[in-house]
């Protein structure tokens, strides 16, 4: 369907812009360019030149009235986007090579990501708290890395919504893992009286169990890391073989 | 158990998704059937294609507005997630408009579609088929 520099072309006629667009066609085009980020290029070439093409054609038709009616358009079509998005990606993943699971580890580094914010806020809440009612003893470097480490796995988690910064984020996230969890655990501690009574009856379990939940989440966030780095280098090799 | 009983696991499957057909508001996809959105979408299609030939995202979602008498238009991504599926269907077809005719108008390139005789055809049984299913106000109160 496409010529061979269809999607250089593609991108560049999308880029083209009517003098009355304002802020809401560069957010309807932002929308696109995220939710077709990690799709193949050429799904993603031509859906964004196609929306490009029609906020152009509304534009030219309405000039500035057509404001409204585009954010209207773009806000009652987020359904359809992102059940095509699903349907593209399941597609693509028809094609992956064995033993990659391009939707589930994704979907489960989400998952991860939000999990490791939970924790994250539950501390810091606590740590908070404890502070308030000046009931804090702990070390403060305790509390500030769990501060730190609570802000380092909200950018990982906003880092993994886009598509060509997924790994850093995973870099970012397992930074985010090893505060939260390493030094999260004792910034609890800190803040209540049952954990430390069962901390201190079977300390050397609690370590143990410390050191493996951290270091098998900081691998995982690395290894997704890895996973994402560079995928169409891996893709092409693969094709070459 | 087939000896006793003549219906076996497909039929009460099939009668179960009967009945939650009708229990669901979603409009529900029959097998060879088109949705409201499609018919509109090919009826507004071979309306522009007799006009020029072929027919782009913005006029169509235009024509299909003006023809339900409509102020607001199909979102975008209803439209082309429809028009997507309508062309794995063969139902239209799409090629991208020449990249100098868009340059010397100074507009991005338009993506062309074109109803193909398959959607032609699949729009008319559709709407012969809506229309003798309907029923007309007298023989539903007969």
């Amino acid at each position: 369907m496409l010529e061979p520099d269809g999607e250089v072309g593609l991108e560049a006629s999308a880029r083209i812009r009517h003098r009355a667009a304002g802020r809401v066609d560069a957010v309807v085009l932002a929308w696109c360019q995220w939710y077709t980020a990690d799709l193949p290029d050429d799904v993603a070439a031509e859906r964004r030149a196609e929306l490009g093409s029609d906020l152009f054609e509304e534009r030219e038709h309405s000039g500035a009235d057509a404001t409204g009616s585009i954010l209207w358009r773009a806000v009652r079509g987020i359904p359809a986007d992102l059940a095509w998005r699903g349907a593209r990606l399941r597609r693509a993943a028809l094609g992956a090579p064995r033993g990659t699971f391009p939707l589930a580890m994704p979907a489960l580094a989400h998952l991860a990501a939000i999990a490791l914010v939970a924790w994250g806020g539950f501390i810091v809440w606590r740590i908070a708290r404890s502070v308030l009612i000046g009931d804090w003893h702990g070390a403060a470097d305790v509390a500030e890395l769990s501060v730190a480490g609570l802000l380092l796995a909200l950018v990982g988690t906003w880092l993994l919504m886009l598509a060509r910064r997924r790994a850093f984020a995973g870099l970012v996230l397992a930074v985010a893992a090893y505060l939260l969890i390493r030094f999260g655990t004792y910034a609890l501690m800190e803040t209540s009286v049952s954990f430390t009574a069962y901390f201190s009856t079977s300390t050397a379990q609690m370590v143990l169990l410390n050191r493996v939940a951290t270091g098998a989440a900081v691998l995982f966030f690395l290894s997704m890391g890895a996973w994402w780095t560079s995928p169409k280098v891996a893709a092409e090799s693969e094709e070459g073989e | 158990m087939g000896r006793y009983l003549p219906i076996d696991l497909a039929d009460i499957f099939l009668y179960f998704q009967a009945i939650s057909s009708y229990a669901v508001c979603m409009p529900r996809r029959r097998e060879g059937r088109l949705v409201d959105l499609e018919v509109d979408i090919l009826g507004a299609g071979i309306e522009l294609q007799a006009e020029d030939g072929d027919f782009y995202g913005f006029a169509l979602a235009k024509r299909i507005a003006d023809r339900a008498g409509a102020t607001a238009l199909t979102a975008h991504g209803t439209l082309y997630k429809a028009l997507s599926r309508l062309a794995e269907r063969g139902l239209v077809e799409s090629e991208w408009e020449d990249p100098g005719i868009a340059a010397d108008e100074g507009r991005p390139r338009r993506r062309l579609y074109r109803v193909t005789g398959a959607g032609v055809v699949a729009h008319r049984a559709e709407t012969e088929q809506r229309t003798v299913l309907a029923p007309s106000p007298r023989t539903a109160f007969a």
